[in-house]
């Protein structure tokens, strides 16, 4: 299987040439991003296809037509009483693409390495403690996620913001953040008792593939003519 | 870095972690609906919670560390702008960074506000430097831009160029400070919350 002779270099390279392709390349050309990300989620990330059942996704891809039609550009036709616009909607289509080329390539990556593999690769370019930080910061996200859920849904259970709106921000804020001190506090507890500090640590392992030099080779070459056709 | 403790670390990337929140989720949002001032909203977002995580570990580089957590959390966000709010998010934690160096000690009041106030103004400086210089687009049409959509938002005359420029620099410094200060009574708050085991 192509995917298991990919270490973490190689899918960072393809995360990174899905990024810079949809940043460098506008217009029409953002096929190619999308392309390319399609290419290489087909090649070495089948997970990342998952994203394709996600409501949020298609709401948003929804969300950026929408909105191009309606405010970005001048408009030139009209759906019932509301006025559109052709260049906007072709504008949002263009956007939602990049967006659907960038999510395929984060969720490749996401499927495919660890939190633990990001540390370790940033602790390799010097970011001592960095790489840590990072790798407890993306471990956190699904807890800050459950967790504003529930303050959200409580808060909204007690009236929402339709009253005392600057008392309920500020105790919403507060309730996620200390959630989030209180989980941090147990993942310091659990990396002091591994021994874990700044000072003696050593990167965590990285896992090599015998497809990562090729790969990062002609995605370099493919970026550096996206960048002079640009 | 070097002589930071495991519990620095971490209380570092809760604040890189609720910042890089923000900007993935609020961010995306208003820069896809292109809503005003969603620079100086972020920014005071941003600045809240990263001033808020200085007054847990008022250390050098501290809010720098939590601005490039927040940058590389950005890099994964849904939208389809990336790098320009990632080189925003850094800019901002640079200049906090500067302000709160120049202020040294404990979180006070003074330095937090001029951290949040620098970091604002940056908000204001951004687009010149994100779609001026690395974009490619004219720094004529940006500043244009800029002159058009501030006499829109305050209702005032386009002509009057100067009145706009100024009101918009003192409403991105004004709303930086007032977040830095925010981020200041947040922090107390917060560490009395934990201190007294409340969740």
């Amino acid at each position: 299987m192509l995917r298991e002779r990919l270490g973490t270099a190689g899918s960072f390279g393809c995360l990174f040439a899905v990024l810079v392709t949809a940043c460098a390349l506008g217009g029409a050309r953002s096929c190619l991003a999308l392309g390319l990300a399609l290419v290489l989620a087909l090649l070495f990330h089948p997970g990342a296809f998952r994203i394709v059942r996600s409501r949020t996704l298609w709401t948003f891809v929804i969300v950026l037509l929408g909105s191009g039609a309606l405010w970005l550009g001048p408009p030139d036709w009209r759906l019932g009483s509301v006025p559109l616009s052709s260049s906007g909607l072709i504008a949002g289509l263009w956007m939602a693409v990049r967006a659907l080329a960038i999510m395929l390539a984060t969720r490749g990556l996401a499927a495919s390495t660890s939190p633990g593999e990001l540390a370790g690769l940033l602790e390799r370019v010097g970011m001592r403690g960095l790489g840590f930080t990072v790798g407890v910061a993306v471990n956190l996200l699904p807890a800050l996620e459950r967790s504003s859920g529930r303050t959200w849904d409580t808060l909204r259970m007690r009236g929402g913001l339709r009253h005392r709106r600057r008392m309920m921000l500020r105790l919403g804020t507060l309730t996620v953040m200390s959630n989030a001190l209180r989980r941090a506090d147990e993942i310091a507890i659990a990396a002091e008792a591994r021994g874990f500090g700044v000072v003696r640590s050593r990167p965590l392992p990285l896992r090599r593939g015998a497809l990562d030099g090729p790969l990062l080779a002609t995605l370099a070459v493919g970026l550096a003519l996206a960048v002079v056709w640009r | 870095m070097k002589n930071w403790t495991t519990r620095n670390l971490v209380a570092l990337a809760v604040f890189g972690a609720l910042w890089g929140v923000a900007e993935m989720s609020l961010g995306a949002v208003l820069h896809a609906l292109k809503l005003p001032l969603t620079g100086l909203i972020m920014s005071g977002v941003g600045m809240l919670v990263a001033l808020t995580g200085y007054s847990f570990v008022p250390r050098r580089g501290a809010v720098l560390t939590i601005g490039v957590v927040a940058a590389l959390l950005k890099a994964f966000s849904v939208g389809s702008v990336v790098f320009s709010p990632m080189l925003a998010i850094v800019a901002e934690a640079i200049l906090a960074e500067l302000a709160l160096a120049l202020g040294g000690g404990p979180p006070r009041r003074a330095p937090m506000a001029l951290a949040g106030a620098l970091a604002g103004l940056w908000s204001f400086c951004h687009p010149f430097v994100g779609q001026g210089l690395l974009g490619g687009k004219s720094m004529g049409s940006i500043y244009s831009r800029l002159i058009e959509g501030g006499a829109k938002l305050l209702h005032l005359d386009p002509g009057a160029v100067s009145a706009i420029l100024a009101a918009l620099v003192l409403l991105h410094v004004v709303g930086g400070a007032v977040a830095g200060i925010l981020a200041l009574g947040l922090g107390n708050q917060l560490a009395r919350r934990l201190r007294a085991g409340v969740a």
